[in-house]
């Protein structure tokens, strides 16, 4: 088949034996400790790799002063929001908000969806951030600092075969687009 | 030459950490933004993964490590296309869902599978040989898995579906032969080199080893719950 001096079975085991050792040694050393904060061997702790694995927030939080209260140049809003949505249909829904800006929601839907609850910074255009991905929800409540200047918002996706209706109740400091 | 080698060895281990195998996020927010047929970002969605992959390019360059003629390397690699084609389709179309950890775990297995193969392993420790034609289109049937779990995370919309799966499939197939053209210049670079029957021995225990890792590394991810 090859000009290739293949290894004898003695040879084969040894090589066989040798690249599982050294790819378990590679695994349980550094892809362990790095990926998944897992250290057996203390050598992550010791090289600072179980470091890279440590839960990122993923979100900038938004730089803000530190008293209790805050205060905005515009009045809080409230709107009531009813989002067709056709079978396996998917929409965006969002709102525009200044840094730091605050929001709090409601939504319900008779069907189950999948949902990306997300943002765009202005000066990031085309960048979307997840803030939160729900597999299969039928409501949501929630709040939102928004971490940057921009839009933010929902991806609802329908994951039933049915039109359905999302219920959306918000108020805050926001305007809608 | 030791140089030879060392590139062909060194480009593999440097595309394992850089290269996230996923599709990458500003892609998937693309993908969800834009509905209907989209020929165009599907196919080279599907050339990306393939190029990108280094667990399915480990397996190509496992699969033509020994392979000198021309032929032979259409035969095999059409084995392999019409393997993870299948699955590919089948897979996204039939909405099966396969847990793409274990999935990609075995596609690390196949990774050892074929470089042990080519250490001619079955014959020496077991006496036989399994039909290798047919172990490359099995293991394409696992690696068509593996890019079918790869579209479904992206949570497409059924509007639109069948052209775009057939875009990404046919943008697979593109991104194959790219690197199939890249793999087979160097290795036939390497070949003409005199050490060469020297270095395949240890080429493919490196492969081995590679193989061992992807299997490690995606059963970490599979008991962990959470991808890295």
């Amino acid at each position: 088949m090859t000009p290739v001096m293949l290894p004898s079975r003695t040879g084969l085991l040894l090589r066989l034996g040798g690249a599982f050792v050294v790819a378990a040694a590679i695994l349980v050393g550094f892809v362990m400790p790095a990926e998944f904060q897992i250290d057996p061997t203390g050598f992550g702790k010791l090289t600072g790799l179980v470091k890279m694995a440590a839960p990122t927030t993923g979100v900038p939080v938004p730089v803000m002063n530190t008293t209790a209260a805050h205060t905005y140049s515009i009045p809080f809003r409230t709107d009531d929001i009813d989002i067709p949505l056709g079978k396996d249909g998917e929409l965006e829904y969002k709102v525009r908000m200044q840094s730091g800006g605050t929001l709090i929601y409601s939504w319900k839907c008779p069907e189950s969806l999948y949902i990306d609850f997300h943002g765009e910074a202005d000066k990031d255009p085309g960048k979307a951030v997840s803030y939160t991905v729900v597999q299969e929800a039928k409501e949501g409540h929630g709040s939102l600092i928004a971490p940057f200047t921009g839009i933010h918002g929902w991806f609802f996706q329908n994951q039933t075969d049915h039109v359905t209706v999302i219920h959306l109740k918000m108020s805050g400091f926001y305007e809608l687009i | 030459m030791r140089f030879a080698k060392t590139i062909a060895v060194g480009l593999m281990c440097a595309a394992v950490p850089l290269l996230a195998h996923n599709v990458a996020a500003r892609d998937a927010a693309f993908l969800k933004q834009n509905q209907g047929t989209q020929i165009f970002p599907f196919l080279y969605l599907g050339a990306k993964h393939m190029v990108t992959g280094y667990d399915h390019l480990l397996f190509l360059f496992g699969v033509i490590f020994f392979l000198y003629r021309l032929k032979d390397v259409a035969v095999y690699v059409t084995c392999f296309a019409v393997g993870h084609s299948v699955t590919l389709l089948t897979g996204v179309l039939s909405g099966v869902h396969v847990n793409s950890f274990l999935v990609d775990a075995l596609i690390g297995l196949s990774v050892v599978y074929k470089a042990f193969d080519n250490l001619d392993g079955f014959r020496t420790l077991f006496g036989f040989q399994p039909n290798t034609k047919a172990m490359v289109l099995g293991f394409g049937l696992v690696h068509g898995f593996g890019l079918a779990t790869k579209l479904q995370e992206l949570h497409l919309a059924s509007n639109g579906l069948v052209g775009n799966l057939v875009s990404f499939n046919v943008g697979v197939e593109f991104g194959q032969l790219i690197a199939l053209v890249i793999i087979l210049f160097a290795m036939t670079w390497w070949r003409g080199t005199r050490d060469f029957i020297k270095h395949a021995v240890a080429a493919n225990v490196i492969v081995m080893m590679l193989g061992f890792l992807l299997m490690g590394y995606q059963l970490t991810g599979y008991y962990t719950g959470r991808a890295a």
